[in-house]
């Protein structure tokens, strides 16, 4: 019936185009956007001087990172931070009330493909201001890092399965927004839990060991610290092929949640109406 | 007297508004919950790793989580709706309603909307700020916990002169959604004593963005940490700030209406 | 092959079809007070509402129908059930064979849905580069996309209007750039929710002439909702009046106006102002010189000729009441005169 190749082709030429036209829009307003981005950088930057005020105390040193070393992670942080953004229910709700919804389930397309691309073209427009804003908060904190070239090479794929388990992953919480504006509050445990077990608020090797232990069978620290962690260079082969097969498993996972709650959100959608 | 009854008025409606959904008490409270959760595990995570936070021990630091989900109760209930139902106003136009009443505009603007639930934080912080007390060394005298209540009321003002200042900007910028998530997570820097940050980071989180004077300060005052010169600040940055928005909001007004007519 | 093929060669004639389409919503209610609101937070009080009672219908290919009715009638519920955006709650909807809810792709290919929202453009930007997106998701070919954008920006005068951002045009303008977008994948089924609301004359002029072009050159069936009696009179042969939802008729404009109504209107433009005409009929209005008069469809013929005979007039005309006049009193509910 449908050929495989045409439909890859397709989907291509639908990611390309949304891609086009959503840059295209939020160019114009690439710096309140980047104001955007600054809260996220805040973040980042907390927690350095947190964590850099801890290591000072015991002569320079935490978790198997120096102060120079925590720089060059919080630094990576920002960007990895930037490409594992996803849509959130509120932003969902917003689209509902704004009765996007109905053009979007009445296009032929399912929305989740469109909206990766305008996801990426809000993506783009943040790096414009991230990477200058890395650079002037490198010179000030003055991170040591080094790279190593294998373990750059596999952060490519390891970033972009990252992107795709979190935005998937966030997906499914944005979804819920069909149904009810309640879910805030468990979607804020569930953010509080990421936090923590993605390599936030800090390195992994910075938790107890307990946690440690239980963030590997979850699925944050690969939607996070994995990518950061081989960017710096401090992942063996063996934990980055263990890596990379937790981000297959944990997306096989997300996709089969992102398609259960879809049809669910649907069916709800239009018992109620927009 | 009249001004009070105004306040009531404007209150009461939020609230029968607010009683309409009936979940949200349940839902900020688990909320609030969560949040707390986050703050008590990072502090554990920094003395799991260490002794000391810049020389701050763990019932101090308890006490500025407490004085910042204190703060943050406040400026959810009863400033930031305010702000954000503002902002729309300005741009959808429904400001002109709330300038066409027979009263000082900055009050109106600034008790339309209130959020009875988001209390629930000033409760929380309260009982992390009793607690924390109770395992400091020390006791908290009266003279202490007035000064403590003083500043407290300094930190709250303060807040929301520069929430003030920053929405009236909305008269001249086309788009602040961005702007006010920016200082939204500035704020996350209160969480920490902000004598741990570098000094140019200190400067900018006291007089851009007040985090200073709304959390570390009367966290100071508690933990025996309050000098003469920083309280005689205080007091004197609050009077400036409450003239300085006032006057910054009439300028933005005057653009604004200048613009209409 | 194809979707529910039993189904499909039964209902193959009909474009739309409607069996007993029903949609109920459950509402919260609330009394005010302070009282009230505090007891609403341990006990809802539900209702419900049916938007739609058991409803049908069958249109064939090629038809402009008009759905006429008042706010609340469940016009724009109906729209959407059968664009498939609303499930029902009983019976059936058949769209081009398809079950509308379904959402199958094929299906989605074919219909467009338009209503007063903002619809398929991004705001930001011109017309043109949202078109380039509509031309991906319906996977138009390429040449048959440029010859398409090319007619419509001719037909709708668009030359400037697609280049401009979508955020800084009029109403009536969106209007047409929405529209143009809606129908750039050409589809064979139109639903339009209000495509006129808001616009001026000659702007609803200029849309109606596209959408009846549409109309005959592709073929397509189209269901129009709208307010505007030119909107329907222009367009649309056949009406379907919906009330609280049920459908009061179903039928050809003309005898909507003979069937609901067992009224005339006489039209008299005396020489000598101010005369007290009264006598000879009711009086529905005057407006510069001409009195309208309301007349029983039976005694038309009669009042007429006396009128010519004891009035000097400029003019006398005998017709049939505004068609706004027999949709009011049709909602009116329950004063439906009948001609005898």
């Amino acid at each position: 019936m449908y050929s495989l190749g045409g439909t890859l082709r397709q989907l291509a030429n639908i990611l390309v185009a949304e891609y086009k036209v959503r840059l295209m829009a939020g160019w114009q307003y690439r710096f309140q956007q980047s104001l955007g981005l600054m809260g996220l950088m805040f973040e980042a930057v907390i927690y350095l001087v947190v964590w850099t005020t801890v290591a000072e105390s015991r002569g320079g040193e935490v978790g198997g990172f120096t102060t120079g070393e925590l720089a060059g992670y919080y630094i990576g942080w920002m960007f990895v931070r930037n490409m594992t953004t996803g849509w959130s229910p509120q932003w969902f709700e917003y689209r509902i009330r704004e009765g996007e919804f109905n053009t979007a389930l009445l296009r032929p397309i399912h929305p989740f493909f469109p909206d990766i691309s305008h996801m990426m073209a809000g993506k783009t427009t943040w790096l414009i201001t991230l990477l200058p804003s890395m650079a002037i908060l490198a010179w000030i904190f003055q991170p040591q890092v080094t790279f190593v070239a294998w373990s750059l090479i596999a952060m490519a794929p390891a970033l972009i399965l990252a992107f795709l388990l979190r935005y998937t992953l966030m997906y499914v919480w944005a979804l819920t927004a069909f149904w009810t504006t309640r879910i805030t509050a468990l979607f804020e445990l569930y953010f509080a839990l990421e936090f923590f077990f993605s390599g936030r608020i800090a390195p992994l090797a910075l938790l107890p060991e307990w946690a440690q232990t239980i963030a590997r069978y979850l699925p944050f620290p690969w939607t996070f610290a994995f990518p950061l962690e081989l960017m710096l260079g401090r992942l063996t082969p063996n934990e980055t092929l263990f890596g990379f097969a937790m981000q297959a498993l944990w997306l096989t996972i997300a996709v089969i949640a992102v398609r259960a709650i879809w049809r669910r959100a649907v069916r709800h959608y239009s018992a109620v109406g927009g | 007297m009249h001004y009070l009854r105004l306040l009531q008025t404007y209150y009461r409606l939020s609230i029968l508004n607010e009683l309409q959904y009936r979940a949200n008490l349940v839902m900020q409270t688990f909320s609030s919950l969560v949040q707390l959760g986050i703050g008590l595990a990072g502090i554990g995570l920094v003395f799991y790793n260490a002794d000391s936070l810049g020389g701050w021990q763990p019932a101090e630091l308890l006490v500025v989580l407490g004085v910042y989900t204190l703060i943050a109760g406040i400026s959810r209930s009863l400033i930031m709706p305010n702000m954000y139902e503002l902002m729309e106003g300005i741009y959808d136009g429904k400001l002109d309603y709330t300038l066409t009443k027979p009263e000082d505009s900055q009050l109106l603007i600034s008790i339309t909307r209130f959020q009875p639930w988001r209390l629930v934080d000033v409760i929380v912080g309260l009982v992390v700020i009793g607690l924390a007390i109770s395992r400091l060394a020390g006791t908290i005298g009266a003279g202490q916990a007035l000064v403590f209540a003083i500043l407290l009321l300094c930190g709250a003002i303060i807040i929301y002169c520069f929430w003030v200042a920053i929405t009236t900007l909305t008269f001249w910028v086309i788009r602040m959604w961005e702007v006010f998530e920016m200082f939204e997570a500035a704020y996350q820097a209160g969480r920490w004593p902000v004598g741990i940050y570098p000094t140019w980071l200190q400067l900018g989180l006291t007089f851009i963005v007040p985090v200073a004077f709304a959390v570390t300060v009367p966290a100071q005052a508690l933990t025996a940490r309050l000098s003469l010169p920083i309280l005689l600040m205080a007091l004197f940055v609050t009077a400036l700030a409450l003239g300085a928005s006032r006057w910054f909001w009439f300028r933005g007004l005057k653009s604004y209406a200048g613009a209409t007519a | 092959m194809g979707p529910g093929s039993s189904h499909r060669t039964s209902i193959m004639k009909s474009a739309i079809s409607a069996r007993n389409l029903s949609k109920t919503y459950i509402v919260h209610e609330r009394s005010g007070g302070l009282r009230a609101a505090l007891r609403g937070v341990f006990r809802r009080e539900k209702k419900e509402v049916e938007a739609v009672k058991s409803i049908s219908f069958e249109i064939q290919p090629g038809e402009i129908i008009g759905f006429l009715g008042p706010n609340g009638a469940g016009k724009t519920t109906t729209l959407k059930m059968l664009s498939g955006l609303l499930h029902p709650t009983g019976g059936q909807g058949f769209v081009l064979g398809y079950e509308p809810h379904k959402r199958e792709k094929d299906f989605l290919k074919q219909i467009t849905l338009v209503t007063g929202q903002r619809n398929q453009l991004v705001w930001d930007i011109p017309a043109i580069d949202s078109f380039e997106v509509n031309q991906a998701v319906y996977d138009i070919d390429r040449e048959q996309f440029r010859r398409t954008v090319d007619e419509y920006i001719e037909l709708l005068e668009l030359q400037e209007l697609v280049r401009k951002p979508v955020r800084q045009l009029s109403l009536g303008e969106r209007m047409k750039v929405e529209i143009a977008a809606a129908l750039l994948h050409r589809p064979k089924v139109l639903f339009l929710d209000e495509p006129t609301l808001g616009l001026d004359v000659p702007m609803q002029r200029r849309i109606r002439r596209f959408i009846a072009d549409y109309n005959k050159q592709e073929g397509a069936t189209v269901l129009l909702t709208s307010h505007y009696m030119s909107d329907v009179q222009a367009l649309c042969k056949r009406v379907i009046v919906i009330h609280q939802g049920e459908i009061l008729f179903d039928g050809q404009l003309s005898h909507l106006v003979q069937q609901f109504t067992g009224y005339k209107e006489i039209v008299v433009e005396p020489k000598e102002r101010g005369i007290d005409l009264s006598r000879y009929g009711e009086i529905m209005g005057e407006d510069a010189g001409r009195v309208s008069f309301r007349i029983p469809r039976e005694e038309v013929p009669a009042v007429a000729a006396k009128l010519l005979a004891d009035i000097p007039m400029f003019d006398l005309s005998v017709e049939e009441p505004p068609i706004e006049d027999v949709i009011e009193r049709v909602f009116a509910g329950g004063n439906i005169e009948t001609a005898s």
